[in-house]
């Protein structure tokens, strides 16, 4: 197998690794105790007496968010292919689960997993003939690009089906947990929470996986691996399409959250954006670079967004500006700086 | 005859598609980026010359060497400050540092100017001419006519002078170029400076036509890398053949059907042709790997 024998990373000035790495083990007891405490103080969160619905909400916003920014480092990190409309496929999520719901009174849950197929469907649509042609790099971005587009337009003109701009309301059924929907707040927290685990650990265990590592390959050198043996195009499509689901799942958490969705906020290019920045900050090539990600920028934009609700644009020229500083003097992400280090580098799965 | 007018004004669009197209083709073709900025650029541009007309009176049109040598200026900044830094290293950092200053530069024109519409008028701007019938307007008339103009200009410069001609050669061999004693670098940034300045001539060409807002850069960014993709890279006249294809087809279909499925198709026609054609409608197919 070429793949296993070759360096996980491009930058050749890191040190070699040992082929087979230990991953999170490696982290040693310090470390792990560390992790068990904060996700121990995650799950306590909702418990603390008096505490305000607004810190819950952040809180489920930043696991949505890293659940987001986790699924789109499948394709971007470890595939290399930089999607820059992911919201195409989280409304597609959205937008298929409320659609069944409202229309047929199917359960949200099973809403989903249409949601995710549909998605997944979407993805090999569009992936298949890019992969094919050797649609690659920049130009697979602005097919992504593009794609959102598309989406955004055909919600916001299909307005027998969507409604357009007008959005669609779901209707609160009374609590009940087969519809997804939960009387007490806090239940969405751990809902949230339960998905962006179940999301690290398919990004953790594909990382260590066969196909983790000839994605890695293929994106480092697509001929070489093809060279190696590696089927180019069916990786890439397997890792775009379970990405894809992912954020699709996402959507429809989104939807039953809110309760309403529209095609600015599910098929927006702004959330597209937003979801690479959260990989892009924590560092897109490891499984944990969505969460980290999250955890420093969505406490950062809601903080803003309260403090600078009379002035819109601020915020994103903030974020824009975040952007650009972190491509010029950080062009890895926050978890990029451990990657030379041989145990953390096992550790983060750089 | 009303289809006659949608397509006449769809060629004031194509003109204007085409001078962006024309911006970003040269960043694309001699910088070898994918400048996502380039709309952005046009919005600064447009909000430019609305503050030159109301607060100093000057007529949108009068105000062409103003914003081109300001628009000339910052892209010449943004090249040396941003671009030359992350040039030749991570293709992602590339990709993402046009679209952040994309999103800066977008989201401080909402910041100052508002998301109202603001518009410049020009008297003799909105005057109707009939040409046989199909009736257009005066300013759709001069962004035509600036837009081809500006397009011969710029061939001229790139085909017959010291430094167009050596812009070619950085393109075409950069290596190569800097043997000969050309300060690659240089015509990098000087490249980038004057695709932002084609910018800058777009804006002031449409601001009597369309109404200033922050988002306008984003329709005309968005199809000005189709037209680039669409008509070829480095293709001068396949880009504004395509340019005026677009706009024309655009326009008619606005008024035919709605405008969202006009949209959502032109992008859905652009992935299709982007697969089937990655070198452009005229371009030759050349496939690497």
């Amino acid at each position: 197998m070429a793949a296993r024998t070759s360096l996980p990373a491009p930058d050749l000035a890191a040190p070699t690794v040992r082929l087979r790495s230990r991953g999170l083990v490696e982290a040693g007891p310090v470390a792990a105790g560390a992790a068990t405490l904060v996700l121990a103080a995650a799950v306590a969160v909702p418990f603390l007496p008096g505490i305000p619905f607004y810190y819950l909400q952040v809180g489920i916003l930043i696991f949505w968010y890293g659940m987001l920014g986790t699924g789109w480092t499948i394709a971007g990190g470890y595939g290399g292919m930089h999607s820059i409309g992911h919201a195409a496929f989280l409304g597609t999520g959205a937008y298929t689960s409320t659609l069944l719901a409202v229309h047929y009174h199917l359960s949200p849950w099973l809403g989903m997993l249409a949601g995710m197929g549909l998605a997944a469907a979407l993805a090999l649509l569009i992936g298949y003939p890019c992969f094919r042609f050797g649609i690659r790099g920049d130009y697979f971005a602005l097919v992504t690009v593009a794609l959102g587009e598309v989406m955004y337009q055909v919600a916001n003109g299909a307005t027998p089906l969507t409604k357009g701009a007008q959005g669609l309301a779901l209707p609160y059924t009374g609590a009940s947990a087969l519809d997804f929907q939960f009387s007490a707040r806090s239940t969405f927290y751990y809902v949230v929470m339960a998905m962006w685990l179940v999301t690290l650990g398919v990004a953790y265990r594909l990382r260590r996986s066969r196909l983790g590592f000839q994605l890695v390959a293929v994106r480092d050198d697509e001929i070489a691996a093809a060279r190696g043996g590696i089927h180019v195009s069916r990786r890439k499509l397997t890792a775009l399409a379970v990405s894809a689901a992912i954020a699709a799942a996402a959507g429809t958490f989104y939807a039953q959250f809110i309760l309403f969705i529209d095609p600015g906020s599910v098929f927006g290019i702004t959330l597209s954006v937003q979801i690479v920045l959260m990989a892009v900050l924590g560092g897109m090539n490891s499984y944990l670079g969505g969460t980290v990600g999250a955890l420093l920028l969505v406490p950062l934009s809601q903080y803003l967004s309260t403090r600078l609700a009379g002035h819109p644009g601020v915020d994103l020229v903030i974020y824009g500006l975040v952007l650009v500083a972190l491509m010029l003097y950080m062009p890895y992400g926050i978890l990029g700086l451990l990657r030379r280090a041989p145990r953390w580098r096992s550790v983060i799965g750089w | 005859m009303q289809l006659a007018s949608a397509a006449a004004s769809g060629i004031a669009l194509g003109a204007i598609y085409a001078l962006v197209a024309a911006g970003l083709n040269l960043i694309f073709g001699v910088v070898k980026i994918i400048n996502f900025a380039q709309g952005a650029m046009l919005t600064v541009a447009l909000y430019g010359v609305y503050l030159l007309d109301t607060h100093l009176g000057i007529n949108p049109y009068l105000t062409l060497p103003v914003v081109v040598v300001a628009m000339g200026a910052l892209g010449y900044v943004v090249h040396i400050g941003l671009i030359d830094r992350v040039l030749g290293k991570e293709r992602a950092s590339q990709l993402l540092i046009t679209f952040g200053l994309a999103m800066a530069l977008k989201n401080a024109c909402l910041a100052v100017f508002g998301a109202d519409h603001l518009s410049v008028t020009v008297a003799f701007g909105s005057r109707v001419v009939d040409l046989g019938g199909v009736r257009v307007t005066v300013a759709s008339l001069i962004a035509l006519g600036g837009a081809a103009l500006t397009m011969a200009f710029l061939y001229g410069f790139l085909h017959r002078t010291r430094a167009g001609t050596a812009i070619r050669a950085v393109a075409q061999q950069p290596d190569s170029a800097r043997l000969a004693g050309i300060n690659a670098r240089q015509m990098y940034a000087l490249a980038f400076a004057i695709g932002t300045a084609l910018a800058g001539v777009a804006a002031v060409l449409m601001s009597p036509i369309y109404a200033i807002e922050p988002d306008i850069g984003d329709a005309f960014g968005v199809m000005a890398f189709i037209v680039v993709i669409l008509g070829g890279l480095g293709s001068v006249f396949g880009a504004a053949a395509t340019a005026l294809l677009i706009g024309v087809a655009q326009s008619v279909f606005a008024t035919m059907i709605n405008v969202q499925m006009s949209t959502a198709f032109v992008f859905l026609v652009f992935i299709v042709l982007m697969i089937v054609r990655p070198n452009g409608l005229f371009g030759r197919t050349t496939r690497v790997a």
